[in-house]
């Protein structure tokens, strides 16, 4: 505590006059303006990538500019820029209030700003401008970023623990949650990182931290906020379902990883697992809300005029949905529909832009202090643009998932078309209407963060005492701090065990035949290698799966696949999402079997250049054109896709 | 009382009414009046604090300080530092001290009460942690959702080609072509025109009535499709069909659809209109129409 003693007393009067002045409050809000920047640049990246759906040579002809470049850009901002940071800033501010002692180490903690900030926007240049991407859907940044923000991360849940513990040996609700949290990002990043495994192994350890940072951390992290503020409007307590809520939701969650590979080549136990433990999350989240909603009977007046709070009941009512969402994603029968459809992106943007994204705003307005009047800062339009504009992006995500899904199946049912090639036509103009209506609504909710930032320029007073009452309502019950980390660890790492690292082992790495005759798959020569390379850092395995599952819905694109098929390859060939066609066997089809033809059709899917490829010309196609590509490079990436076989 | 109660509720920067029913709280467990919580409270003077009662940590803390700097508009939840005291145990109060403390000001506790069983947890949400776990371990193990070969989609997989399989081994579908169902559900872009049921609209033929099979008689199937892919922009001729009608006399103009529907899509809908307008037989139609087995080749190879 030494370092917290020779601090300053913070500044009562008026905190925003020293914003250099590492007073425990300075470095939440610090930490929270680099957040709301990140969630600015995370926005309009996304935004950027949604326009490309719909108009292909928007912005082309730029390597930087191109789709797999511009997603991972906006994932590394929204997920651990905006959602993170913010994470770290409401821990920051909301601990010492919580437990009334002081943010422990506060030079470490602004100097680690700087780690995770930098850590997090250095990996997104490399990424996006350098195309050093490493695959993996929200675990592109680089190793070597990754190392600095898993550091930064680290050290942030060990400030929090220590604040947590440098007064009482026992914590109210809102701080197991908020602590949980950033040891959730810190065991999470770590999981995410290093690389243990090969192929299926590979891929089922990315879903699984993927789980945790899109997941269970930004999620506790919205669950302290709500806790903290409503707990200052409760005045006390009811049923005493907090404790139950806490563990079921670290108990469920993890286990619900697998879902992500449903049908896919892991054992068929695994799929069993996500529809178990999504069920089990509902009653996790039915308890965390029935807990919030019972203490705020009979004070509704109070909380209306909230800002913080009003956000706080819009990301909790979208929070309600996710795991009727997950549950929908994890059963076998509506998995075979929706699974590797756009309805996945609906809920990407469901969880991050909405349940998560609300609550982090609410802790936004709270903690940056500019909440205070609804009318001064613009609140109100903010929040009506972001629910509207996310709930038709998000609807049109789900229309034309479940449109891509029955088009699949018809198309098999009927025999009248396979789901490749010009058979694919259907699936994209089931697509064509909703992507229009995503874009639309994504805009929509890029133009609410122009009041937020308004609000944020105009009313930054650093009076954030906008929510009456006391710090901790009546009745709420508390738990040891090292219960609650130690307990969250090891519920993580059991689940962990069960569905990646078993999984993974048993997977093993004994190639298939298919692997063992592939090119692509051997890659021996460096022909293929480099087209491998490309495949992962330019992001086709965004758009196109490489895993045939034992469905209707996959019959016509080859032999299924089989966890041998993986074995030298990264996890994330496997995919999550065909906007285009399943490549897994693209070498043994006519024209994809051609590496003229695929060249020219890399360099323009709409007009191919160079004579006799009008076989190949698909005016439809919604593909990038990657043209920028260098001609040894895309001999390669064209090598690479026709050795599929 | 209220005077007291408003001095109390500014210096702790808390609601008047949670300072009330904190303070009636403390006063039942202590043995005092209300007043003289309150008075201590408002910063007049010490309070002794207890082990398990019912206070919020925070109403506390702020208490034992000088009412003049909390109330100075500064941050009301700033961290008091190491002068914080905080409660040991701040656990639930029993039911019963719940009940003294708000001696039903308020419909909706009093509801509460009703509603909750011991521990606290309401009845309906004890069903909820019962039932759902019961049922997603049966659904799971037993219900039609499981790795089975029929069951939600699953196929089985042919050991020799790799390829997904029907149950019984044979290849998925085979020969189950519905072109009929394929061109119903294409005709929803005709249907605009041409009415659901083929009847026509104002300007817009109707294909009932022997109209459909009169125009393009049966064995001239060909000349149909050609019709709906090209359409009276670019139609060679100044007049179509065996009718010999000339192009455009209707007084409307049919876009022509090889763009938007595959070669599959055309044909089926040219059969649908034949069939379910014509009356013409269903398996004539499809040979007619070139979707017969030769035909079928053509029309899927595009």
């Amino acid at each position: 505590m030494t370092a917290a003693e020779t601090v300053a007393e913070p500044d009562v009067d008026d905190v925003a006059s020293a914003p250099t002045d590492p007073g425990p409050d300075s470095v939440a809000r610090a930490h929270g303006v680099a957040a709301v920047l990140f969630l600015v640049v995370g926005v309009l990246v996304y935004l950027g990538a949604a326009a490309k759906l719909v108009e292909p040579d928007f912005l082309s002809g730029s390597a930087a500019l191109s789709y797999g470049r511009l997603l991972p850009v906006s994932f590394a901002a929204l997920l651990y820029g905006w959602l993170g940071l913010m994470a770290v800033a409401a821990a920051y501010y909301m601990l010492p209030r919580l437990t009334g002692s002081r943010l422990a180490l506060p030079r470490v903690a602004l100097l680690n700003l700087l780690v995770v900030a930098g850590g997090v926007a250095a990996g997104s240049v490399a990424v996006g401008v350098a195309g050093q991407g490493a695959g993996g859907r929200y675990l592109e940044l680089p190793l070597w970023s990754d190392a600095i923000v898993g550091v930064g991360f680290l050290v942030a849940a060990v400030v929090a623990t220590r604040t947590a513990a440098a007064a009482s040996d026992r914590l109210p609700t809102a701080a197991w949650y908020l602590v949980g949290a950033l040891w959730f990002y810190a065991i999470g990043y770590a999981i995410g990182a290093v690389p243990l495994f090969d192929g299926l192994g590979d891929a089922l350890q990315g879903w699984f931290a993927v789980t945790l940072l899109a997941g269970l951390a930004p999620a506790s992290a919205g669950i302290g906020v709500a806790y903290y503020l409503l707990g200052r409007v409760a005045g006390e307590w009811h049923p005493r379902l907090g404790v139950l809520a806490f563990w079921s939701l670290v108990f469920t969650w993890p286990w619900t990883a697998p879902h992500y590979l449903q049908y896919g080549p892991a054992e068929e136990w695994l799929g069993t697992v996500p529809v178990v433990f999504a069920l089990g999350l509902l009653v996790a989240v039915v308890a965390v809300i029935a807990d919030l909603a019972y203490a705020m009977r009979g004070r509704f007046e109070q909380a209306r005029r909230s800002v913080p709070i009003t956000f706080v009941a819009v990301g909790l009512a979208l929070f309600a949905l996710v795991p009727l969402v997950l549950v929908v994603q994890s059963f076998r029968s509506s998995s075979s529909v929706v699974h590797l459809t756009a309805w996945g992106t609906g809920f990407e943007q469901l969880t991050l832009l909405g349940a998560f994204g609300f609550l982090a705003m609410a802790a936004a307005y709270h903690v940056l202090g500019i909440g205070r009047y609804w009318r001064r800062n613009f609140a109100g339009v903010h929040l009506v643009l972001a629910a509207g504009g996310l709930g038709i992006a998000v609807l049109s995500r789900w229309v034309s998932g479940l449109q891509a899904g029955y088009t699949w199946v018809a198309g098999v049912n009927s025999q009248a078309y396979e789901n490749v090639g010009e058979g694919f036509r259907n699936t994209l103009r089931a697509a064509e209407g909703p992507d229009v209506v995503n874009l639309v609504g994504l805009a929509i909710f890029a133009v609410s963060l122009l009041p937020f930032l308004a609000g944020l320029v105009l009313n930054a007073t650093g009076e954030a005492g906008e929510v009456e009452g006391p710090l901790e309502p009546e009745g709420a019950p508390t738990q040891r701090l090292g219960v609650v980390v130690q307990g969250a660890f090891l519920l993580v790492v059991a689940a962990a065990l069960v569905v990646f690292v078993v999984p993974a082992i048993d997977a093993g790495d004994e190639p298939s035949l298919l692997a063992e005759d592939s090119p692509s798959r051997v890659r021996t020569d460096p022909l293929f290698e480099r087209g491998y390379e490309l495949y992962l850092s330019e992001g086709c395995w965004y758009c196109h799966t490489q895993q045939v599952r034992p469905i209707v819905t996959d019959v016509g694109l080859g032999p299924v696949s089989v966890p041998g098929d993986y074995v030298d390859s990264d996890g994330a060939v496997l995919g999550l999402e065909r906007i285009g066609p399943d490549l897994a066997h693209a070498g043994s089809r006519e024209p994809t079997n051609s590496q003229r033809l695929m060249r020219a059709y890399l360099a323009d899917p709409r007009d191919p250049p160079g004579d006799a490829v009008d076989d190949v010309r698909r005016p439809w196609s919604t593909m990038p054109a990657y043209g920028h590509l260098s001609d040894d490079d895309l001999r390669a990436l064209a090598a690479y896709v026709t050795g599929l076989e | 009382m209220d005077e007291l109660l408003q001095q109390a509720a500014e210096a702790m920067n808390a609601p008047a009414s949670m300072v009330e029913r904190s303070a009636r709280a403390r006063a039942q467990s202590e043995g005092v009046s209300v007043e003289d919580v309150l008075r201590a409270w408002a910063g007049g003077g010490e309070i002794v604090a207890s082990g398990g009662g019912g206070d919020a940590p925070a109403a506390e803390s702020t208490a034992s300080e000088p009412a003049p700097e909390a109330a100075a508009e500064a941050e009301p939840e700033e961290p008091k530092g190491p002068e914080v005291e905080v409660v040991g145990d701040a656990d639930v109060p029993a039911d019963d001290e719940l009940e003294a403390a708000e001696p039903a000001e308020e419909d909706e506790v009093v509801d509460d009460e009703e509603l909750v069983v011991a521990g606290g947890v309401p009845n309906w949400l004890v069903a909820v942690f019962i039932i759902v776990p019961v049922f997603a371990i049966t659904y799971a193990l037993f219900l039609p959702n499981g790795p089975n070969c029929g069951d939600a989609g699953r196929l089985a997989v042919d050991p020799i080609t790799g390829e997904a399989v029907g149950c019984d081994g044979s290849a998925y579908g085979e020969g189950t072509i519905d072109f009929f169902a394929i061109g119903e559900e294409t005709y929803a872009s005709c249907a605009a025109c041409h009415g659901a049921n083929g009847g026509g609209n104002a300007n817009f033929p109707g294909f009932t009535g022997g109209a459909i099979l009169a125009t393009f008689p049966t064995g001239q199937c060909e000349s149909h499709v050609e019709w709906v892919r090209i359409g009276t922009a670019d139609w060679p001729d100044p007049t179509y069909g065996a009718t010999e009608t000339p192009v455009g006399s209707s007084g409307a103009l049919m876009p022509g659809f090889g763009n938007s529907l595959t070669e599959t899509e055309l044909r089926a809908v040219v059969l649908y209109e034949r069939v379910a307008f014509g009356n013409a037989d269903l398996d004539a139609a499809i040979e007619d129409c070139g979707l017969g087995a030769e035909g079928e080749t053509a029309a899927l190879g595009e």
